[in-house]
């Protein structure tokens, strides 16, 4: 490895103790958050929909569909912490003059959002689990595809979010990016559906559904984490994932250089 | 008498200074609240998951399923309108020159008022338009538009105060996040949102006591009540009275938590 390139991996290094650092200051404060939303979402996904008629087949899927929901929630609160440094603090200014190469920087930045939401959800999900006990029927989980289906959706929202963050205008950002943006990739997913089931009375807005990439999360979570065939093949997810994070940075790129104008 | 009037012709001007600040984006507002969220959650909720998650779904119940979400709608709403307080205090205090002007207690029910006028005004075309949008998923023939309409409104007047309480209590706006999580979260799951009252207390008969402390389950009950003219909900006579006293509850307690915070008068 050439002796710049060792420089950069020292500085990202030093970038990521400091994520650390930041994390463990605002642990308790987002664990109490989420600890609250996930036993809400145990209570309103395992108790209250099957007491108003939902099948009990579909606790799990559903719950399962929320888990990709906290995990936008999570991202909008990343892009949210973003967009008030561009308006407010500019502490972004700061790690633009650190002997790092953008990529560099930005990739800390992700992975900053991808430690935090793995800390602070993926423990709280497996308690949802296990509270929800013999109700979460699992075929064939596979943990390691779940793993990845989990990295990598945590890889799409921290570039989504960053990329909104920095292309939108804060005014805008804040008044219409989730009624105009936010919305419809969540709502027009089968987060709390099943895929599978839409397909099966409107079959061409199900395949409307696999442009939205949202589609991908909520399935390929259920199709890792529950396995069996009532949901889109786990690999198909994976693909289709990759394919959106590769749009996800195109687009963080352009909002770089739209709001920082990095040299 | 003169005191009175010269109070009433300020408040007025505080009403017509909140429309001025905010006309830049009354047309965003109707494009988002008024038309985006209806289409869609007609869509995710009455065409989707009515027929996806239930073993048979029908109008009525798409119809329920739907009806609830307006109080995501008005929470949203209110919420954006009223938070403002929180970052003036923290930062312009704008609010300081205001108190000057008028007594605080009736700043205090202005921001309400205007805030409940507005969202009520934004959040009028949603049940015409989920209807327009889903004519055959959606039965709105039963609707009593009256009683509708003024629970729109009471619904609206609550909300604004909650949140203006909600603006006044938190410390920094580095707190809102917990507001959504550890409140407003559990306020909407648990107020109607999806699950309607009866289902809630056949689920746990506690937590069917317990709701009845959720301000929001008065409006989206009353909203179901009103557009199915069944009597599987909480009937209108108590729905609009509770929505009400709510709203006092919180203008009370937002008054108070006001005086402590801004130490006026």
């Amino acid at each position: 490895m050439p002796p710049i390139n060792k420089h950069y991996f020292f500085t990202y290094r030093a970038l990521v103790r400091r994520n650390f650092y930041v994390i463990r200051q605002r642990l308790q404060h987002a664990l109490t958050n989420a600890v609250v939303r996930i036993f809400v979402d145990v209570i309103e996904f395992g108790g209250l929909l099957p007491a108003m008629g939902v099948s009990e087949a579909l606790i799990a899927p559903l719950f399962v569909g929320s888990i990709g929901l906290q995990l936008l929630f999570q991202g909008m609160g990343f892009g949210l912490r973003t967009i008030f440094d561009v308006k407010f603090n500019r502490f972004i200014d700061y790690h633009m003059t650190l002997p790092l190469p953008k990529r560099w920087l930005f990739a800390s930045y992700i992975t900053y959002f991808c430690m935090e939401a793995t800390i602070i959800t993926l423990p709280l999900f497996t308690i949802g689990i296990l509270l929800l006990g013999t109700k979460f029927h699992t075929v064939a989980p596979n943990y390691l595809l779940f793993f990845i289906v989990y990295l990598m959706t945590l890889i799409f929202y921290g570039t989504l979010f960053l990329g909104l963050s920095l292309y939108y205008e804060f005014d805008w950002f804040m008044e219409n990016v989730w009624p105009r943006r936010l919305t419809f990739l969540l709502m027009l997913s089968p987060t709390f559906f099943i895929w599978h089931k839409a397909y099966s009375f409107a079959p061409y807005a199900a395949y409307a559904m696999l442009a939205v990439p949202l589609t991908y999360v909520a399935e390929g979570l259920r199709a890792t984490l529950i396995g069996g065939s009532e949901y889109l093949s786990a690999y198909l997810c994976i693909g289709a994932l990759s394919f959106w994070i590769f749009l996800a940075i195109v687009f963080m790129a352009r909002g770089i250089h739209k709001r920082l104008d990095p040299v | 008498m003169i005191a009175l009037k010269q109070s009433l012709s300020v408040f007025l001007q505080f009403m017509h200074r909140d429309f001025f600040t905010r006309r830049k984006k009354i047309m965003d507002n109707i494009v988002n609240y008024g038309l985006i969220y209806p289409i869609v959650f007609a869509i995710e909720s009455a065409y989707f998951q009515g027929r996806a998650n239930f073993s048979t779904p029908n109008p009525t119940l798409n119809t329920v399923l739907f009806a609830g979400n307006i109080v995501l709608v008005l929470m949203l709403f209110t919420y954006k309108q009223n938070i403002e307080l929180l970052f003036d205090l923290e930062d312009k205090r704008f609010i300081d020159y205001q108190i000057i002007m008028l007594n605080p207690v009736f700043v205090i029910i202005e921001r309400i008022f205007f805030t409940a006028l507005y969202t009520f005004t934004i959040a009028l075309p949603y049940y015409p338009m989920g209807g327009l949008i889903l004519q055959n998923y959606i039965d709105l023939s039963h609707t009593n538009w009256l009683q509708l309409i003024t629970l729109l409104f009471a619904g609206s007047l609550c909300l604004s105060a909650y949140h203006l309480l909600a603006a006044v209590v938190l410390q920094r706006p580095a707190d809102i996040g917990a507001l959504w999580s550890r409140v407003n979260g559990a306020l909407l799951a648990f107020g109607g949102f999806w699950v309607p009252l009866w289902a809630i207390k056949k689920y746990s008969s506690v937590l069917g006591t317990l709701a009845y402390l959720n301000p929001c389950l008065y409006l989206t009950e009353g909203v179901k009540g009103a557009i199915t003219g069944s009597s599987d909900y909480v009937p209108f006579w108590i729905c609009l009275p509770m929505l009400f006293a709510f709203s006092g509850l919180f203008t009370a307690l937002c008054w108070w938590q006001f005086r402590r915070r801004t130490d006026c008068l």
